[in-house]
């Protein structure tokens, strides 16, 4: 057979297989060791932006948690930086026909770093103790498809879904999905927290609680010997002492680098700057059973009124993108609807139709300091929205109090217009769909802080759960994009780009879409 | 020579702040161009013709912010300088006055007050009470009012004493007239100087709050909140920190140097309280 | 001497009282219901409810300060509302690192206030004492985050000789220190220009001239032992500035101290840290008060028999 030939009948099959549900897997991180260039003793310092509250994984708390868990623990499978599904720890996998069960096929000779080995007895184990209400830990929700999970043998996990899931591999990807030493549950039970055990390739060694967390090189690693002798995570909230400490080398890894120090920094010769689009979209939501929001020609008007690009080079310095949509681009199932472009007069237009060719008045809320840059935003937003006759005043609310005042019920709710930035954290449209848009999510056990309905997106999202064939998927989450921007409950901004900064001998850094970034195949260059 | 210059201080610290109630009032024509306008497009330009402080981190023009926080500011002082005055000076001559268990107990309460340093209690009403203009100016004038009410106590146990207002009291002369006629007359001078220096101090610590980031909400132009902001920018545009510090930096010093002159000038020597 | 030391007790344990009533009090000046701000993001009302009666926020208020108070002298602050750590500890911990500051910038004060004041009162009327004067008014009205905020931008981030932020070594302590000082240095320099402007024109001091005793001797021993008095009173009532001032420096700084505990605390509705970091904080100057008083008894025994 010639090659090209060939080649065809490959993808046909491979394709074949795809429709058929399931095409087992290789496990894309193999046994890989550090160049002859790295300096193995080096002891990397990462100043993240807050502080890690809890390694445990049942637990929710934020990527600069996400960053730090991702180097102690690994599950079955993991998303690249391209949002791509990969083999982690089981290194094949497939699912039934019906869409219902999925069995994975472990990787051979991995260890915890307490020395136990992992099997899928102790897969199992660490996912019912997630599975398990009684835990009542929070991220189990990720996991609610999930009827079982069980473990023929030592080197298989199968698991059981009520329905199918088609985000199912996105979800498993996640915190919730990572092994647990046994071992150390029946030791530390709760305080697993404080005393992560998985099987990465940095074991947890010391912290100080709200100021730092230190790895060691955990040496029976599966994947090869990690690089760094140590690894530490330093929480550095001011971003000025963070660039400071760039600069004078103090850290060698920093995040969330200001965008104007962005473009400093990265004229250094000493210093690199890496940028990678984020999977966050910064948006106004809009609080749509209050007059006069409950209008489309309204929401729709402030869409027109803001202008995305002034945005993202006024504030952002270009380190970011126009939001066309409720998920970012690289968020898989994105579909662009550019149909607002920055347009003053048909923003005053639609106002007038709907009633308001004065304008009104109303409230913008918005944190200070969770989103990079978030107060200056609004602030920008609030003066576009007043050349256009809406005069808005805006009210900074502290983080702690925020979202439980956006997540009051419809009677006590008083939101106007907030600030808020919404993220895939499974890496595809339909987490940002179902969680936010859909209608049984009203406040307050929800987020559909919009208070927003509509019977056919409600349909949509069902749909695109059930559906596991991805191209069936892409169209009914095209329609869903559509449909929402054009109902307009949010006025999309922003798609952050996370701004990471590294001297210039620290390699290998890969940034995840969702703001964590990833240090297990990174290593220090020696000098 | 010593006498000139102490008069020279005063006339000094007299002009700039009338300059700066003169820029404060006429903001809206002295500034060149809506300092809440925005213009991303325009983010962060340095010095020129179009925008003479150039712009900051929202493409605003800084040298209109500026001129506008002046006016911020002196509203600010006068109001928290009202309050406090008010306040403070009638719970002072009333202590002063009545003595005995009045007198004790209000000293009290003004030395519970006085154990808070003065930011700090201004932050926890701010706490209270939210974050706004309207409540920084509440909790600076609360935190002002011991200090006022201290020195009014001093103020009129030294007057009380003298021989004028013995003099009235022997003749028969009603209270109230005492204090309007005798004693508030003279309380003016010490009065007067503190109050040029309670500005001072307000300005400062409304600024400071807002630094904090406790003070005015955006878009309102105040010099504390301003530095907030700029600071992120500070190594790739150092003017938008310089400017609104040097414009609190001249206010205070305004205040204080009309403070400090009046004292020299009055020949005030404020009792030891 | 101990007799006086008592007395100043009972005297300010009044003041103690009601300081703390004070910081107690705060919780229940915020608008809204106290245990739904302690129940925090996303509670149900049972949660609230809950709250309510494990605090005991459901006792009229002087039974809970009652209740607080009694808890606190026991060392029991509670347990902060975010870090779920014993709030004693965070504050005890933060205050050690405030004081050390607020010592550093006292210690800055004293040097470079004692030294131009008494530099300028010794040179009085000539060009250096109208700079002096300048100086001055300046130092006093500077503001100190932007103080800080300068010095930071030239010396840590531009130059890098000094660290920007935090508490790492004894370099760290330079422009904190020096932002938090200057303020107090400029009012310690200017009364004790004037204290000893008014100490060096008295007779005694013509009659210790006379008697041939060098002039150093006279500054040292008579100038400033008369002149004490005044300067001590800045040096207690900058004290107390300074720690509250410190407020503002260790934001600048990002220093570790009980300032930006209390700043953050105050953010973040963390009302048990900042009840017990403002209780601590007025003990602080009360103690600060009877030390102050002490060394005035000691200074002039005049005092010691009020």
């Amino acid at each position: 057979m010639n090659r090209p030939l060939r080649r065809l009948v490959v993808v046909a099959a491979l394709s074949a297989a795809v429709l058929v549900g399931g095409m087992p897997r290789r496990a894309a991180i193999e046994a890989a060791s550090p160049p002859a260039t790295a300096d193995l003793n080096a002891v990397m310092t990462v100043a993240l932006g807050v502080a890690v509250p809890t390694l445990d994984p049942g637990i929710p708390a934020g990527t600069p948690a996400a960053t730090v868990r991702r180097h102690i623990y690994e599950g079955l499978v993991a998303m690249t930086e391209d949002g791509k599904i990969v083999g982690e720890l089981a290194r094949e996998w497939s699912v039934s026909p019906n869409g219902l069960v999925w069995t994975f096929h472990l990787q051979r000779g991995v260890q915890f770093q307490d020395g136990t080995a992992f099997d899928a007895a102790a897969m199992k184990a660490s996912l019912d103790r997630i599975l398990d209400p009684r835990e009542a830990l929070p991220n189990r929700r990720y996991l609610e498809a999930v009827d079982r999970v069980e473990a023929p043998d030592p080197q298989t996990v199968r698991i059981v879904l009520k329905e199918p899931f088609g985000a199912f591999l996105q979800h498993l990807a996640y915190d919730q999905g990572f092994a647990v030493s046994p071992a150390a549950l029946k030791k530390y039970g709760k305080e697993i927290a404080k005393n992560p055990v998985g099987t990465g390739p940095y074991r947890f060694e010391s912290q100080i609680p709200g100021q730092s967390i230190t790895l060691s090189r955990f040496e029976q690693y599966h994947g090869g010997r990690p690089a760094l002798a140590r690894l530490v995570f330093t929480a550095v909230s001011e971003d000025a002492t963070r660039v400071a400490q760039l600069e004078s080398g103090q850290a060698q890894i920093i995040v969330n680098v200001p965008p104007r120090e962005a473009v400093r920094l990265g004229a250094r010769p000493d210093l690199t700057i890496l940028s990678k689009e984020g999977n966050r979209v910064a948006h106004i939501g809009i609080n749509v059973t209050k007059k006069p929001f409950d209008d489309t020609r309204v929401r729709q008007a402030l869409n027109f009124a803001v202008t995305r690009r002034g945005l993202v080079t006024g504030i952002l310095s270009g380190y970011g993108a126009e939001a066309q949509s409720i998920v970012a681009p690289s968020t898989w199932g994105y579909h662009a609807v550019p149909m607002y472009r920055y347009d003053v007069s048909r923003a005053k237009q639609l106002l007038a139709e709907a009633g308001y060719p004065a304008g009104f008045e109303t409230t913008i809320r918005t944190p200070q300091g969770r989103y990079l840059l978030d107060r200056e935003t609004v602030v920008a937003v609030q003066s576009m929205l007043t050349a256009v006759g809406v005069r808005a005043k805006v009210e900074v609310v502290e983080w702690a109090r925020y979202l439980t005042l956006l997540r009051k019920p419809q009677g006590e709710n008083d939101n106007e217009l907030y600030f808020l930035g919404w993220e895939s954290v499974t890496g595809e449209v339909g987490y940002v769909a179902r969680t936010v848009f859909a209608s049984r999510q009203w406040p307050p056990t929800g987020w559909d802080t919009m208070f927003y309905k509509n019977p056919r997106v409600d349909a949509l999202i069902a749909e695109g759960d059930r559906t596991t064939e991805p191209g069936k998927r892409l169209k009914i989450y095209g329609e869903l994009q559509q449909t929402i921007m054009t109902d307009a409950p949010w006025v999309p901004l922003l798609v952050y780009a996370q701004v990471v900064g590294t001297r210039k001998t620290v390699k290998g850094v890969a940034v995840l879409p969702f703001e964590a970034i990833d240090l297990r195949r990174a290593w220090v260059e020696r000098p | 020579m010593a006498r000139l210059r102490r008069n020279l201080l005063a006339i000094v610290g007299l002009l700039l702040v009338s300059g700066l109630l003169v820029v404060a009032l006429a903001a809206p024509w002295l500034a060149p161009a809506d300092p809440n306008a925005s213009n991303l497009d325009e983010v962060m330009r340095p010095v020129s013709g179009a925008h003479l402080l150039g712009t900051d981190g929202l493409g605003r023009d800084l040298l209109s912010r500026v001129v506008w926080g002046t006016r911020t500011s002196m509203a600010i002082g006068a109001v928290v300088l009202g309050i406090a005055l008010v306040a403070g000076t009638a719970v002072g001559f009333s202590a002063g006055w009545c003595g005995g268990v009045v007198d004790d107990v209000l000293m009290r309460l003004v030395d519970v007050l006085m154990t808070f340093p003065s930011i700090l209690l201004a932050m926890a009403i701010v706490a209270a009470l939210g974050p706004g203009l309207a409540n920084v100016m509440i909790a600076v004038a609360v935190s002002a009012v011991p200090r006022f009410a201290r020195i009014g106590r001093a103020v009129l146990l030294s007057l009380r004493h003298q021989t004028f207002v013995e003099a009235a009291w022997a003749l028969g002369t009603p209270d109230v007239r005492v204090l309007s006629r005798h004693i508030l007359p003279n309380s003016l001078a010490p009065l007067a100087v503190q109050s040029s220096l309670l500005f001072a101090t307000a300005i400062q610590s409304a600024a400071g709050l807002g630094f904090l980031g406790l003070g005015a909400q955006p878009p309102i132009a105040e010099w504390g909140a301003m530095l907030a902001e700029s600071r992120v920018h500070m190594r790739v545009a150092p003017m938008l920190v310089a400017a609104p510090g040097l414009a609190i930096l001249l206010t205070t010093t305004a205040f204080n140097l009309l403070g400090d002159g009046l004292r020299d000038f009055l020949d005030v020597r404020l009792p030891a309280s | 001497m101990v007799r006086f030391v008592i007395r100043r007790l009972v005297a300010l344990l009044p003041v103690a009282l009601g300081a703390s009533l004070a910081a107690f009090l705060l919780l229940h000046l915020v608008p809204g219901d106290p245990a739904e701000v302690i129940a925090g993001v996303g509670a149900s009302a049972v949660d609230i409810d809950r709250i309510r009666g494990q605090l005991g926020l459901d006792r009229p208020v002087l039974v809970q300060y009652a209740r607080w108070l009694g808890r606190a002298t026991i060392g029991d602050l509670g347990i902060s509302l975010v870090s779920r750590q014993p709030v004693l500890g965070q504050v005890a911990a933060r205050f050690a690192n405030t004081l050390a500051l607020t010592l550093a910038g006292m210690a800055v004060a004293l040097a470079i206030g004692l030294a131009t004041g008494i530099g300028s009162a010794l040179h009085r009327g000539t060009v250096w004492d109208y700079a002096f004067s300048l100086v001055a008014i300046l130092g006093v009205s500077i503001p100190t985050f932007w103080l800080g905020l300068l010095l930071m931008l030239w010396f840590a981030l531009d130059l890098a000789w000094l660290p920007a932020t935090g508490m790492d070594g004894p370099a760290a302590f330079v422009l904190p220190a020096l932002t938090l000082g200057l303020n107090a240095a400029a009012l310690v320099a200017r009364i004790t220009r004037s204290s000893v402007l008014d100490v060096l024109g008295q007779d005694f001091v013509r009659t210790a001239h006379a008697k041939g005793a060098g002039p150093t001797r006279v500054l040292w021993i008579h100038v400033l032992r008369n002149g004490a008095i005044p300067i001590l009173t800045v040096l207690a009532l900058q004290f107390g500035y300074l720690l509250g001032g410190a407020v503002l420096t260790e934001t600048v700084f990002v220093w570790p101290g009980l300032g930006r505990l209390l700043t953050d605390a105050i953010l973040q509705r963390d009302f048990p840290v900042i009840q017990g970091g403002i209780l601590v904080i007025a003990l602080a100057m009360i103690l600060l008060n009877l030390v102050t008083d002490v060394l005035y008894a000691v200074v002039d025994p005049r005092i010691r028999y009020e």
